[in-house]
């Protein structure tokens, strides 16, 4: 669903923060991607999502290159992610109309507010209910539930999570998680979830990549996956490379 | 005319005003400085098309397109120009000035015969525009407008064009504004290059003295507001200046304007710190 070839990206044309990035995410496969600080996270993110320029390479969203209206993101500040000032249903609508035209109809229809209700009720948190209440409202985590379902809404193939549970405490924040990981399944998009929790890196998803220096320094799937544990991953942030694979079981 | 009629009239021409800077200021968060020189450009079009011959509902559309495209100007000096809001919108009032007095020949002012129909046509505009500007405010490309305004980078992720939004905000704004001074200098008989001092002030107070006595959630009750607070603030301007109390004089006009703003303003403020 997502492939990611041989990408370079800068800020404002100065020196590369990804250099020769390859990756490819399924439909339906959730990625966690940890990192050091600046090692490149953030701006994988943003290149797929068109927000940051690509210096080379390419991006194919289910076979279409650089089909950015089908990238969905999710911000790690769930005030960013909606509007305060607007209806859940009125933050379901504007989601709606993405990747089509916004014409001078009414955003509201009986047929939309079936179809809102029917999404905001998968996320299990009687949001359904409270459709005409304001999103400002809501607790930080109801507000990143209501996030992912505006961006899971319409047309989603590339679902890209920036640190959304940075501002949630631990109990919502696993729950959040799970929450992906059903809507990853239930949609069938190719999800790539920033983390700095590692706990959640490890017990979430089906893949760990680990970004640092502006590549892909190593990656962790299955049982390998299973069995790491919060300081392996953490020393993955400092140790050199050995043949482009960091082995964990040798000592520096 | 008496003074309640004065009143009704002024408070829908400045209402008209106060929704132009409501869909600017408020809805797309864009401080747009030249309602004051497109409410004379739409003034001193009107005055002259009615000198002209033509009718009034031709007039007040000749200024309407006007203004609009004076707005369309200040936008476009911000969104591909990069100039910000504030400056963008004082630099081109200013140029409005010249604009007026080369549409008026070159003469600072103009009299002529006021249409008797333009005192009718008043209340009808004002509904049409109140209702049409609900009406968008309630749609996808209204929901998406608001969002440029309220949540920028949020609109960006959607796929939403905040150049394209700046560019209908601020033409409509300044319709509103050029509308307001056609329909000012036809129900008057007169277009004086000066006229449209002040402008934005009185929107300004007109806006937030709606939304204080009148908080209303819903878009057409925002709007209402508009022309509601419009018509409030010029009774109130003018009991204070029709009133016999011996230390007003009509040149305190400014000064009751700034004190009524800051009035309730201070009230608002008082408002949201007791609802918090």
């Amino acid at each position: 669903m997502l492939t990611v070839e041989n990408l370079s990206a800068s800020y404002g044309g100065g020196k590369d923060v990804l250099s020769a990035v390859n990756l490819a995410v399924a439909a339906g496969e959730l990625v966690t991607v940890v990192g050091p600080n600046g090692g490149g996270k953030s701006t994988l993110l943003g290149a797929i999502s068109g927000a940051v320029g690509l210096g080379s390479g390419h991006i194919f969203m289910d076979g279409k290159e650089n089909d950015f209206s089908s990238v969905c993101r999710v911000f790690q500040d769930p005030h960013v992610g909606t509007v305060g000032d607007f209806t859940i249903f009125e933050n379901m609508a504007l989601a709606w109309c993405r990747g089509g035209r916004r014409l001078p109809i009414p955003w509201l229809t009986r047929r939309r507010k079936t179809i809102f209700r029917q999404h905001l009720s998968e996320l299990e948190m009687g949001l359904e209910t409270r459709g005409d209440e304001l999103a400002r409202s809501l607790s930080g985590g109801q507000r990143q539930a209501l996030s992912l379902a505006m961006a899971t809404a319409r047309n989603c193939k590339v679902l890209l999570l920036d640190e959304i549970t940075a501002a949630l405490d631990p109990r919502a924040a696993e729950r959040l998680m799970n929450l992906v990981e059903r809507i990853v399944r239930q949609s069938k998009c190719a999800c790539l979830a920033v983390t700095h929790g590692m706990h959640q890196a490890i017990s979430h998803g089906d893949r760990i990549l680990v970004v640092r220096d502006g590549a892909i320094a190593t990656q962790f799937s299955g049982d390998e996956k299973s069995s790491l544990s919060v300081a392996d991953l953490f020393a993955l942030f400092e140790f050199p490379f050995a043949n482009g694979r960091h082995d964990i079981n040798v000592l520096p | 005319m008496n003074s309640t009629s004065m009143v009704l009239q002024l408070g829908l021409i400045y209402g008209i005003v106060a929704l132009g800077v409501f869909f600017t200021f408020r809805a797309l968060n864009f401080a747009d400085m030249t309602v004051d020189g497109s409410f004379i450009v739409g003034g001193c079009v009107a005055s002259v098309a009615v000198g002209r011959g033509f009718c009034p509902i031709t007039a007040i559309l000749f200024a309407c397109a006007a203004a609009a495209s004076v707005g369309l100007f200040t936008a476009h000096l911000h969104v591909k120009f990069q100039i910000g809001d504030l400056l963008a919108g004082i630099v081109v009032a200013s140029m409005c000035y010249s604009l007026g007095l080369r549409i008026m020949g070159g003469a600072p002012n103009v009299v002529f015969k006021s249409p008797e129909s333009c005192r009718a046509m008043l209340p009808l505009f004002c509904l049409c525009v109140a209702a049409a500007a609900a009406y968008i405010l309630c749609t996808d490309f209204g929901l998406a407008f608001r969002c440029v305004g309220l949540n920028r980078r949020l609109a960006k992720s959607q796929n939403i064009s905040a150049g394209a939004m700046i560019y209908f905000g601020v033409a409509f704004g300044n319709c509103c504004a050029g509308a307001a001074g056609a329909f000012f200098c036809l129900t008057h008989g007169f277009c004086d290059i000066g006229s449209g001092v002040g402008t934005l002030i009185g929107g300004l107070a007109a806006l937030i003295i709606g939304e204080t006595l009148f908080p209303f959630h819903s878009a057409a009750g925002k709007i209402t507001a508009c022309f509601l607070g419009s018509i409030a603030y010029r009774a109130a301007v003018a009991f204070a200046l029709h009133s016999d109390l011996p230390f007003l004089r009509a040149s305190d006009f400014n000064m009751i304007t700034g004190l009524l703003v800051v009035l309730f303003l201070a009230t608002k403020r008082k408002q949201c710190h007791a609802d918090s």
